[in-house]
């Protein structure tokens, strides 16, 4: 939650700085994220790369554990769709901005450099929408729907920022599966995104 | 177009081969500040553009139907795909025996010193979590039986 907060301020003050004027001109002419972007990619592959968990959990891994994050990733996909119905977007737009599944910071990143600050902006708002709505209702829907369709709700933010509530309402057992799920979404985020923005 | 994604696999690659030399907690908390800087550029981006600023209740709404109808469809699919998706015993989960703390990947929460950081867009990979719960490593690992019955 505080991480998201962060973010939106981050965000907020661009918005501001830009709005009275503070940022030079040649910043709002060059755009620099995409240099940005590339640096983040090469600490995000990195980081990615050393982490002695990745392979601990690849060896770990059951076939049945995987079916969540292929269920989260055809339910969003299903859900977006169907969205993008009654939405000016696109489906593929649509499709980009649920393939962030709560990784907001990747996706709206990648969106903006590939589909312009709008979609970028929409990206951002309905990822981090999702995240808090994942950490408000987490325990409504263990109750009533069960635990893996409320570490399905929290999408790629279920190994950090939603892992908390989920241990505590679907109990210390999901916590494996809970992070499973979210690497397994995580590293799916910059190939979907990517494919659907080049659609 | 594809530079990003050949960049991210390439690093991939390389903090693999580089694993004995690099550390992944400064790693992710150098990922931090950059997105900091990333978000706050998209800001500008979308402050420097005063149609789009015009527009954003509209991007709202958007936003918020298309999380809601992505969160709505995850539910109703893993409802349908995973009634029979059941958890290793509570207790410890790790699939390997390994004493050594610091090397064990044994997944373990206690509510009582919650290691997982819930800091800003720690997505990546936290040292702590290495550090299992010492108690939890005495108890039986069983994920792989119960995953097989």
């Amino acid at each position: 939650m505080k991480g998201s907060l962060v973010i939106i301020a981050f965000f907020l003050a661009g918005v501001a700085a830009a709005q009275l004027g503070l940022i030079p001109e040649y910043l709002l002419e060059h755009d620099m994220t995409l240099y940005e972007l590339y640096l983040l990619m090469l600490l995000v592959g990195l980081s990615i790369g050393c982490d002695r968990r990745l392979g601990e959990i690849l060896r770990s891994l059951r076939p049945n554990v995987l079916l969540l994050p292929l269920g989260t990733t055809i339910g969003t996909f299903a859900g977006v769709a169907l969205a993008s119905l009654v939405l000016t977007y696109s489906l593929s737009d649509c499709l980009a901005v649920g393939a962030g599944f709560a990784y907001y910071s990747l996706s709206s990143i990648f969106i903006t450099q590939y589909k312009g600050p709008e979609l970028g902006t929409v990206a951002l708002m309905s990822n981090i929408m999702r995240e808090i709505v994942t950490l408000l209702c987490v325990p409504l829907v263990v109750r009533f729907v069960g635990a893996p369709a409320a570490i399905s709700c929290g999408g790629a933010s279920t190994m950090d920022t939603t892992l908390p509530v989920i241990a505590r309402y679907a109990g210390r057992e999901w916590v494996f599966i809970a992070i499973v799920h979210a690497m397994v979404l995580d590293f799916s985020v910059p190939f979907w995104v990517i494919f659907f923005c080049t659609l | 177009m594809f530079i990003a994604l050949g960049l991210l696999f390439l690093s991939m690659l390389a903090g693999f081969a580089l694993r004995r030399w690099l550390d992944a907690a400064r790693l992710s908390r150098m990922v931090t500040p950059v997105v900091m800087l990333l978000l706050f550029s998209l800001g500008v981006a979308v402050g420097g553009n005063n149609t789009l600023m015009a527009d954003l209740p509209r991007l709202g709404n958007a936003a918020l139907i298309l999380a809601l109808s992505g969160l709505a469809g995850s539910l109703l699919a893993v409802r349908l795909l995973c009634r029979n998706l059941r958890p290793a015993k509570a207790g410890a989960l790790s699939n390997t025996a390994d004493a050594d703390t610091n090397t064990c990947a044994t997944v373990g929460v206690s509510t009582q010193n919650p290691i997982f950081p819930t800091g800003p867009l720690s997505h990546k990979s936290d040292p702590t979590f290495h550090k299992g719960d010492p108690a939890l490593h005495k108890s039986e690992p069983t994920f792989h039986k119960d995953e097989r019955a």
